[in-house]
């Protein structure tokens, strides 16, 4: 299989705390360097002002927590969901572009590059790299967006992704279970009543509630954490049950297929017992996928990771004043510089992924 | 960049050079693709992307290895193991005598890389002897996956029939197939082989019909009979009925148990053709003599210019060269098939891991979502449904597959190759024109049935 010998698996799969790691990592990375250079700034506005416009003014500007970024991510992230229907993309494009956005977070942080531009370009490079492919041009003239500022943030987002670019889902695998499922019911006296029964109308909507399950799985980190298989297996169960069928016979066919092909050395029952303990997991992941983000809230936050984002600019184009570099630098040549500086596919940003321990 | 020391230009690409240099501090002699990104009206274009995450997801011993991947200035840089010959500069010299052992060896390489791609799910599309790069130790391995896409996907839509040059395409391309497998590539595998023994093309076609022409010639007219559905393919041809020849009248000096295999590989029912593992698997590879083992193959031809200057210029990178290890193989005469590959069957739907619906079994076109994945492991043999159009394709209209946008060599760019040939055939004085890339003339093929494609499916 070849998920297993995948980028994926070498190096996109974390345990729950190496994610919150890296991001509070980079968050802080980025607020010393900003920060550093604000100080200066504020003492003189310090200087001017009356005493509590500072402490407002910083408020205002107070740049998004990490528990803000994630709100903030998942919000376009469904976003992204929304845009890919719209377009008639196949899951695949849908789901590799949020893997892709949320890939890219764990390298950069939204304090660096505004999620707008990033979730753009991610849609389109999915386009690409699942072979469903639309132009630049059609794609933003749909979405009244700049061509240019979406092909330029290309080369970053692919940086971003360590140029890792197949990425595995759990649709395709949703797929391949509920067609098993059919297959046992026509090999029969493998399933219980309730599943060798389950079939036409109740069956479309056990699929289609699986279906939405893994869409609201793909808004949080579950992807990131857990086989695609195995969203994919939690989500069938959750779809059953919404269908008030129980799924357990289904699982115990596919455990011991799992030990007869001998891939784990446990016992069918071990198995079982692993998946049951994943699900118990995943569905938590689930619960907080299905969870609406506030729109309002968001907008509250995107407009301070903007101040932030404006603020932090601004100071650097001042430094770059200094060096007279400010003008003679178009604003590629500038992120290509920055990407470079960041280092390739083995550089720096690499270094907190190869932590990533399993093989 | 500043990692690597840049040494002389080894070709110019349709979309950038390709520059030899050495690893500043591991000494690894590499060769650098640089993409130019600057008046990209698309972005990154589609066949470095290609090439990109394919290789990234592949290791394999009989693949050339993407090393790393960077950003610099306006252009990205892709930095490949450097390989210093290629499987059609050795086929092409006539100062080298490549055995019936040597043959082996070769094609087992050659199947090696091949059934790695397929387990991954990857089609390369772009079989041909100047794709197979040649190590001074003897090591060869597939590169150049700018045509190269993933396949079995249940939300697919069809594939183009653009893909491989004219001399390698299989007969169900020529004919205009969309929904094809990794049989494609064993077909022009075959080909590569017939090669290997001929020492010349065997299909050396001028035009997509007389490739046909020349493929059943030889290999006699398909019937619907022989080859079920091949009359409704899209571009389908008559052709006057001919016999087959028997493969001995043309390769008189090959084995029985080589003629046996190549006579599979170039089955023109692309469900009839072998896979690449069952051709490791098949009784040519067990009988005598035994492949050479690549250490004590033919040193292959450079492909430089001039290869005088290329000693004098570079003599450092050159004496270097020989001891750079290719990737992770280290490999002694005991080249152990099992090693390279691993098990094929154990594709499944576990617990741990996703599963990916078979490809093109008639199941795919009753249910949307595609079938089980127990059927994905005979894909090769999945019948001759491969050949037609699906259903769902109908139902669902998936944006179009980007045609294939153009050639980017390998480490050596198309261009060289051909001026290399060029040379080497006037050197033999050989005749022959020179071999078809991808011409524009296909592209705009491709363009035309992309256009098409927008209306209402013709014959499926």
């Amino acid at each position: 299989m070849n998920f297993e010998t995948s980028s994926q698996r070498k190096r996109w799969v974390f345990s729950p705390e190496e994610l919150a790691e890296l991001r509070a990592k980079r968050h802080q990375a980025v607020l010393d360097i900003v920060t550093k250079e604000e100080t200066p700034q504020l003492e003189g506005a310090e200087q001017t002002g009356n005493g509590d416009k500072p402490a407002k003014q910083a408020k205002k500007t107070r740049p998004p927590s990490l528990a803000e970024e994630a709100a903030l991510l998942k919000y376009y992230a469904g976003k992204m969901q929304d845009m890919c229907r719209a377009f008639g993309f196949p899951n695949k494009v849908q789901a590799a572009a949020v893997l892709f956005l949320k890939r890219f977070y764990l390298t950069y942080s939204t304090l660096e590059h505004d999620p707008k531009n990033v979730l753009l370009t991610a849609i389109y490079l999915a386009g690409k790299v699942e072979e469903a492919y639309i132009g630049a041009e059609e794609f933003c003239k749909r979405l009244q967006q700049d061509e240019e500022a979406v092909l330029s943030t290309e080369p970053l987002v692919l940086q971003g992704l360590s140029f890792d670019l197949i990425t595995y889902t759990p649709y395709s695998s949703l797929s391949g279970y509920f067609a098993d499922l059919e297959d046992c019911q026509k090999e029969g006296g493998v399933l219980d009543e309730a599943l060798q029964e389950l079939k036409g109308e109740s069956l479309t909507k056990a699929r289609a509630a699986a279906k939405a399950a893994v869409d609201a799985l793909m808004l949080t980190d579950a992807p990131l954490v857990f086989p695609p298989g195995q969203l994919a297996l939690a989500a069938m169960r959750s779809g059953c049950s919404k269908v008030k069928i129980l799924f357990g016979s289904f699982l115990s066919r596919v455990a011991k297929k799992a030990q007869e092909e001998g891939r784990s050395g446990s016992s069918q029952e071990d198995i079982v017992q692993e998946l049951r303990s994943a699900f118990a997991r995943i569905d938590s992941y689930g619960a907080e996928g299905s969870q609406q983000v506030n729109a309002d809230e968001v907008k509250k936050i995107d407009r301070r990771l903007k101040a932030f984002h404006t603020a932090a600019k601004a100071k650097s184009a001042s430094q770059h004043k200094d060096n007279g570099l400010e003008k003679s630098k178009s604003a590629t040549q500038q992120m290509f510089k920055e990407a470079e500086h960041q280092g390739s596919m083995h550089g720096p940003a690499d270094e907190p992924l190869a932590k990533r321990l399993k093989t | 960049m500043d990692k690597y020391e840049k040494g002389e230009k080894l070709g110019q690409g349709q979309f950038g050079v390709v520059y030899k240099a050495r690893h500043k501090e591991t000494e690894q002699i590499v060769a650098i693709k640089k993409i130019h990104l600057g008046k990209a009206k698309e972005g990154i274009n589609m066949t470095a992307l290609r090439e990109i995450k394919l290789l990234k997801e592949l290791e394999s011993p009989y693949i050339v290895r993407l090393l790393d991947v960077f950003p610099h200035k306006r252009n990205l840089s892709l930095v490949y193991e450097f390989l210093d010959s290629d499987l059609e500069c050795l086929i092409r010299d006539r100062a080298t005598i490549i055995s019936a052992a040597d043959v082996k060896s070769y094609m087992q390489m050659l199947l090696k890389g091949l059934v790695s791609c397929h387990m991954h799910w990857i089609l390369h599309r772009d079989i041909k002897p100047n794709n197979f790069l040649i190590s001074m130790s003897g090591e060869m391995k597939l590169a150049d996956f700018g045509l190269a896409r993933m396949f079995g996907h249940p939300e697919d839509g069809r594939y183009t029939s653009q893909v491989f040059t004219r001399w390698y395409r299989p007969p169900e391309l020529l004919f205009g197939s969309t929904c094809y497998g990794p049989s494609v590539d064993m077909w022009a595998a075959g080909c590569v082989f017939a090669e290997l023994l001929l020492r010349r093309a065997w299909f050396p076609g001028d035009s997509d019909l007389d490739q046909l022409g020349k493929i059943f010639q030889a290999l006699g007219t398909p019937t619907e009979a022989s080859w079920p559905g091949c009359t409704s393919l899209p571009q389908y041809v008559d052709f006057n009925p001919t016999p087959a020849q028997p493969l001995r009248t043309i390769f008189r000096q090959a084995s029985e148990d080589a003629l046996a295999l190549l006579a599979q590989m170039v089955a023109l029912d692309p469900s009839r053709r072998i896979s690449a593992r069952d051709a490791l698997a098949h009784p040519y590879f067990r009988n005598a003599p035994q492949p050479t083992p690549p250490s004590q193959l033919p040193k292959p031809p450079v492909r430089a210019h001039n290869p005088l200057k290329l000693a004098a210029k570079g003599s450092s990178i050159l004496q270097a060269a020989p001891a750079v290890q290719t990737g992770p193989m280290k490999q002694n005469g005991s080249s152990n098939p099992g090693a390279a590959m691993p098990e094929l069957g154990t594709e499944s739907t576990t617990a741990t891991t996703g599963s990916r619906p078979a490809p093109f079994s008639t199941a795919a076109a009753a249910s949307v979502d595609g079938p089980p994945t127990k059927r994905q492991r005979g894909s090769d043999g999945s019948s001759a449904a491969a050949d037609v159009v699906r259903e769902d394709s109908k139902a669902n209209p998936a944006p179009q597959e980007e045609p294939a946008s153009g050639m980017l060599g390998g480490p050596v760019s198309e261009h060289d190759a051909r001026e290399d040939e060029r040379r080497a055939l006037t050197d033999i004085g050989f005749e022959a024109g020179p071999r078809p890339v991808l011409d524009m003339e296909d592209l705009r093929d491709t363009r035309k049935r992309k256009l098409n494609w927008d209306a209402p499916l013709n014959g499926g």
